[in-house]
């Protein structure tokens, strides 16, 4: 497979990420949930899944799904942007605990949920 | 065009640009340092930044801000990536890398954001 062809798997892939990322926003949105939280949803998930796919090896034995499933549907599900954002907006409104607890839940909650995904892939789906 | 589509055409272009970028520069892999996903983030978050800001001031409509910042910018930036290269440099014993990385991603994607909320708030911020 070429190098356009897995540009191409990675932008349908991205796309698919995106929209779910922006309906489980306005799912949060609707049922008057805080923002940051769609946000720490996602990217959690999002880690949970690649480390899933990082842990199969996925990336050696199937480069297009990877870049299809990988690089593109989680790459595009997960975000950081947002995430940096909302923390400047909290630190601007002074709501540190806040901020303390977001910043823990990502990056901690975060290295666990890519963890537990790697482990289990290794584990049940290593090829 | 309704939002649906124009997330949807965005996030490929997004998620695309970050291909992009890995392709030009070193992105990790063992004991390598993320140098594409760094940029990456960093940019992104800047960027980010100072659309919102300029959607505050109603300078950037609604659906351009989440054609841009939800669509594109959402998608070009990613937390899996990042997760998955500190768990490769804890892995390969780069605990000095890991710590870098983890540090810049995290302190510094934060004042590249708030650097450019105030880019975008202008007098206001």
């Amino acid at each position: 497979m070429n190098g356009w062809m897995l540009a191409c798997l990675v932008g349908i892939g991205g796309s698919a990420g995106a929209l779910l990322r922006y309906g489980a926003s306005r799912w949060n949105a609707r049922r008057k949930g805080k923002p940051h939280l769609a946000t720490l949803a996602v990217n959690l998930t999002g880690s949970l899944l690649l480390g899933l796919m990082a842990g199969g090896n996925l990336r050696a034995s199937h480069a297009e799904v990877y870049a299809f499933a990988g690089t593109g549907i989680m790459g595009g599900l997960t975000t950081y942007s947002t995430l940096n954002v909302q923390k400047a907006e909290m630190a601007r409104a002074r709501n540190w605990r806040q901020l303390a607890g977001y910043a823990a839940a990502t990056y901690l909650g975060g290295w666990a949920a890519f963890a537990a995904g790697w482990l289990l892939g290794r584990a049940f789906w290593h090829q | 065009m309704s939002e649906i589509v124009a997330v949807a055409i965005a996030g490929f272009l997004g998620a695309v640009s970050r291909y992009g970028v890995t392709l030009l520069l070193p992105d990790g892999g063992g004991a390598s340092f993320p140098w594409a996903t760094l940029a990456i983030n960093l940019s992104g978050s800047l960027l980010l930044g100072w659309l919102s800001g300029l959607a505050l001031r109603k300078l950037v409509s609604p659906w351009w801000k989440e054609a841009l910042g939800t669509g594109f910018l959402g998608a070009y930036t990613t937390f899996s990536a990042f997760n998955a290269q500190l768990w490769e440099l804890v892995r390969h014993g780069a605990f000095v890398s890991a710590l870098l990385y983890a540090a810049a991603s995290g302190l510094l994607g934060w004042l590249f954001a708030a650097a450019g909320l105030k880019l975008g708030w202008g007098r206001n911020g």
